[in-house]
């Protein structure tokens, strides 16, 4: 059975966490467990206190059966966050947060809050940072041309939100910008601006990759 | 070779479930969840991951014999069945929505893949099968529905009047988002002199023709 229309375009939110839960994240076990043999890779045998590097999603099953403790990653951390917030409010471009920081901060605050040192301050923070970073991608918007626009720096759960609208003005700029024969004039289009950088700065620096 | 390695995958996996201490590491649920999400992205049929596919099914089938022959008589043997389950789950769910996001472009683009040996190559076997299939259905629904009426000019499917065409076709210049895998350098990404300069992590929204071929080197993901 094909996939209906809706759904093709893009994944859905449900599919971008789905995918986001093969990320790999260090646990500490709580009670002995031999070696689990999955299809993936072998994981264990678990010892308490050792720790285990496990995907995200064995883990998140293991603490829900309060198997676990889960070390969260050195970036879901209230000083590292404070840091990456001043970056976005003072600077044009995006700060480098790992590329699917929102669904794995997602699914560790769901379900391990209490690994999370000062979870609800992270939390806010997290709140804090996605709305500088969705008015900053909405700004970019300006920098919209049908050629490449560049967009360093954005998680792919931010980049799922801003396909449709995104990719549907770029193929309606692309569309106007193929100009009926006879219409000579030259078309006018500059090198891939980048997005979250005002066009009056205009400067071409590429700023370090995430992860 | 596609067979030997496939053994080899195989019974690497099955020689691990009894050796408690031997760890191994398979990358193919990576590689096939990536082919997936380029597979759902661009607009056009990518190449059939046949190898991928077949692993990882042969993989689960041994993991699923592996399970039914455990008997949990305790708590904690009950949960790691669960736990083995869940990722079968998890597998099943990435190559069953990876078959049907191929289904719905055979199903758009039919007579398109059939004609275009590029195309007829990317497809399995048995998606080829269907694609034969269905549009003999579809040609044969609209012979009997109405064009058997209509004089014999009017009766082609496959018609061509000026740019516009009746068989449906991919929009190769279509929009997609790409994430760079390794760098690239000075990338030239049209006709024009201009060129873009790609570095490893970066992330575009560019035309899908644009890099089309950088797709096929593995040097760029869709996301």
């Amino acid at each position: 059975m094909p996939y209906p229309r809706l759904i093709r375009n893009g994944l859905t939110p449900a599919e971008v966490e789905f995918i986001a839960e093969n990320e790999t994240i260090t646990i500490v076990p709580l009670h002995r467990m031999g070696t689990l043999q999955l299809i993936n890779g072998s994981y264990g045998p678990f010892k308490p206190p050792i720790k285990h590097q496990v995907p995200l999603w064995l883990a998140l099953t293991l603490k829900r059966k309060q198997k676990c403790l889960i070390q969260p990653p050195e970036w879901l951390d209230v000083a590292y966050l404070r840091t990456k917030l001043e970056q976005e409010t003072s600077g044009e471009n995006f700060s480098d947060l790992p590329f699917r920081f929102m669904e794995v901060s997602h699914a560790l605050l769901d379900c391990a809050a209490d690994d999370v040192p000062q979870a609800d301050m992270v939390r806010t923070l997290l709140k804090d940072l996605r709305e500088v970073r969705q008015a900053k991608a909405r700004r970019g918007l300006q920098a919209i041309n049908p050629r490449c626009v560049e967009m360093n720096n954005l998680g792919m759960m931010e980049l799922n939100e801003i396909r449709p609208f995104f990719t549907k003005a770029f193929n309606e700029l692309k569309k106007l910008r193929k100009r009926p024969p006879g219409d000579s004039q030259p078309s006018q289009h500059t090198n891939s601006d980048q997005l979250g950088q005002s066009q009056r700065t205009g400067n071409g620096l590429s700023f370090s990759p995430s992860m | 070779m596609l067979t030997d390695s496939m053994e080899l995958d195989t019974d690497d996996f099955l020689l691990s479930s009894d050796g408690e201490s031997t760890s191994y590491f398979n990358d193919d649920v990576k590689a096939l969840t990536q082919s997936w999400i380029n597979e759902r992205c661009a607009p056009e049929i990518l190449p059939y991951q046949e190898h991928l596919v077949n692993n990882l099914l042969e993989m689960l089938n041994a993991q699923a014999e592996n399970v039914e022959a455990q008997e949990p008589n305790t708590p904690d043997g009950a949960f790691l069945l669960v736990i083995y389950q869940q990722e079968m789950e998890r597998i099943k769910f990435v190559i069953r929505s990876y078959l049907r996001t191929r289904l719905a472009k055979i199903q758009k683009y039919t007579l398109h893949f059939l004609q275009e040996e590029e195309y007829r190559g990317r497809l399995s076997t048995d998606e080829l099968a269907f694609a034969e299939k269905f549009q003999e259905l579809l040609e044969r629904h609209f012979m009997k529905s109405c064009l058997e009426e209509l004089p014999a000019f009017l009766q082609r499917l496959d018609d061509e009047i000026g740019d516009i065409s009746m068989v449906n076709r991919p929009e190769l210049d279509d929009a997609v988002i790409c994430r760079v895998k390794e760098d690239i350098g000075a990338f030239q990404l049209d006709d024009s002199d201009e060129t873009t300069f790609m570095k490893a992590n970066n992330v575009y929204i560019l035309q899908y023709k644009a890099i089309r071929r950088l797709l096929e080197d593995n040097k760029v993901d869709l996301v």
